[in-house]
């Protein structure tokens, strides 16, 4: 078992031959048994069945109704469609929103509207990671798509597109970390356990660490990465790859820490007990040192994947109420958002760069499998709405602009 | 899995959805047995998986997922499971501790599966599913982190994670094992 290669292999030796046992005997018989008492639950958009009889008969009654639902509803595809085609010729102040679903990554406007699909592939799912702080380029992830057994494994990796351009290139393997400050190179974490600089120009890339890092961070000076290295918080000098242990967790970690925008402080998630490593909370922050850890989520809250404010004065984050704000100082916590659903859990809530706004995925896996309803709040509560189109999205990105700075119209795909 | 089968359970076939139920229930069992090392909880976590199917299948929009929500759903059963019960993992812990490694010799098929047996007990439920989804059912990382709930780079560091708790495990067996032949010769 010299080589990891051994070792999986031998692994899967293993699962094989303790897999295939037989399933107990009746075990089918008491499933069968257990399920013929039950009612399935009715779904929330009723079936015909679960429809009023008085409805039913009203619906029959007047053939012409739906003559005129389907009317309005074309009517409204076409409003629709020349909003888009508007949109799409217009600047977009406030800049570039990204998101994926399925797959295929789009760019659209801040709200949502006027989305264009820039990266899709057969054989490859692509995800949505960040954009880099001058707004310009966005990273994405590229993974196999299991469906497609004879895609190149040596295509996927990390990708990087020029919003201007809708340039795609690849960049290295593995995962996307975070962008260096100056947006010149990408951070990127592999499987063997390294943590490697890609420049976008032509310099070799750099290894700066060989170890396995958990759930992991890029400060946004580009000087650290924070990570859980097995049980404690460690923080990784970028420059030297020195590693300092800053806090003792007890247990793993599920989501990444946190970095104030001054990388100053790092907020992060504790991990209630060894034995159970999705049980968070509360949220605690310290200084980019590791001293002064202290608590600022409500000491009985399930708290997890905390997000800072881009002024950095106040925190979200996810709670087993939904999702609550609280200044950085622990101070004036407040809830924003009731509970949906478990998978809101992650990732974490995000703030519009000009932190009027919080949005956040939400959903459930049950009906959607891989997507999630997109929907945003105010900080102040006062206005909750839905941003997705009603098919859901898996990951999305705010495009960082100073205020008030506009960006040419999305290009067409084709041109 | 049959997309029709699927269909009519959505519409409260009790028969159809037998034989959904008979067409996976191999499969699931041989999933909660890696995952959770232990008969009666990985049946018990089946049926549970497969009753709240039932409950739940009107919830399924696409007849073609449902061999990955069934999956999820037993990954996340199991992984309820074992942390209600938690005080019977530390017994059982205790006692692979109390018997040891013992004398094997490490060329044997049958010493190498008990290698593995002791050493993917040392490990946490979640590090097992992950080892589960990824070296039996060899998942893409994509449905992997889907099945488990986390994202992809967290999976992709868990698995990591994962496969060298597992060699560090069987490196303390092996140590074990060379000191204990050692006591005895």
């Amino acid at each position: 078992m010299s080589t990891m290669d051994s070792l999986t292999d031998d692994l899967r030796r293993h699962f094989q031959e303790v897999a295939d046992q037989n399933p107990g005997d009746g075990q089918l018989e008491s499933v069968l048994a257990r399920t013929a008492m039950i009612r399935p639950r009715s779904t929330v958009l009723a079936d015909l069945q679960a429809v009023p009889a008085e409805l039913r008969r009203r619906l029959s009654a007047h053939p012409a109704l739906p003559v005129a639902v389907v009317v309005a509803v074309l009517v409204a595809l076409a409003v629709l469609a020349l909003a888009i085609v508007g949109s799409q010729d217009r600047p977009h102040v406030g800049g570039l929103f990204a998101y994926s679903r399925d797959g295929v990554v789009y760019l659209a406007g801040p709200d949502g509207r006027g989305s264009v699909p820039v990266a899709r592939e057969p054989g490859y799912y692509f995800n949505v990671d960040a954009w880099s702080p001058d707004g310009r380029l966005l990273a994405i992830d590229k993974a196999l798509d299991g469906r497609f057994p004879d895609a190149d494994p040596s295509a996927a990796g990390v990708l990087v597109l020029d919003a201007r351009t809708l340039e795609l290139r690849r960049i290295g393997n593995g995962w996307f970390v975070g962008w260096m400050a100056d947006g010149t190179s990408v951070v990127t974490g592999s499987e063997a356990g390294g943590i490697t600089i890609h420049g976008l120009g032509s310099s070799p890339p750099r290894e700066i660490v060989r170890a396995s890092i958990g759930p992991m961070a890029l400060s946004p000076n580009g000087r650290w990465i924070a990570g859980m290295k097995g049980r404690f918080l460690v923080r990784i000098d970028v420059g030297t790859g020195e590693v300092v242990q800053l806090y003792d967790n007890g247990g793993e970690m599920v989501d990444m820490p946190a970095w104030s925008p001054d990388s100053t402080q790092i907020a992060f998630a504790r991990t209630l007990s060894p034995s159970c490593h999705t049980c968070m909370g509360p949220i605690l922050i310290m200084a980019s040192d590791g001293s002064n850890p202290i608590t600022v989520s409500p000491p009985t809250t399930f708290a997890r994947a905390p997000a800072w404010s881009p002024d950095g004065r106040w925190l979200a984050f996810i709670s087993s109420m939904g999702i609550e704000v609280v200044r950085s100082d622990g101070a004036e916590a407040h809830h924003l958002v009731d509970r949906v659903a478990d998978e809101q859990a992650w990732p974490p809530p995000s703030w519009s760069p000009d932190g009027s706004t919080i949005r956040y995925l939400s959903g459930s896996l049950e009906e959607t499998m891989t997507r999630f309803g997109l929907w945003e709040v105010s900080v102040d509560g006062g206005q909750h709405r839905r941003i997705d189109d009603g098919s859901g999205v898996e990951a999305f990105a705010w495009q960082a602009l100073p205020a008030g700075a506009s960006i040419p119209p999305i290009p067409s795909p084709d041109r | 899995m049959d997309r029709e089968l699927v269909n009519r359970a959505k519409n409260g076939d009790h028969a159809a959805f037998a034989d959904i139920a008979a067409d996976s229930i191999g499969r699931l069992t041989a999933l909660a047995r890696l995952i959770l090392r232990d008969e009666d909880q990985a049946q018990d976590a089946v049926q549970d998986a497969l009753v709240d199917a039932w409950r739940g299948i009107r919830r399924l929009r696409d007849p073609d997922a449902a061999e990955p929500w069934l999956r999820r759903l037993l990954v996340r059963t199991c992984i309820d499971l074992a942390r209600r019960d938690r005080r019977r993992r530390i017994l059982e812990l205790d006692l692979t501790q109390l018997e040891g490694p013992g004398i094997v010799d490490p060329q044997s098929a049958v010493d190498m599966r008990d290698q593995f047996e002791r050493a993917l007990r040392r490990l946490s439920t979640d590090q097992r599913a992950v080892l589960a989804l990824a070296f039996y059912l060899d998942l893409p990382v994509r449905e992997a982190a889907h099945a488990l709930d986390i994202p992809v780079g967290t999976m992709k560091s868990r698995q990591n994670r994962a496969l060298q708790a597992l060699r560090a495990a069987l490196e303390a067996d092996e140590r074990g094992s060379l000191a204990a032949q050692e006591h005895f010769a």
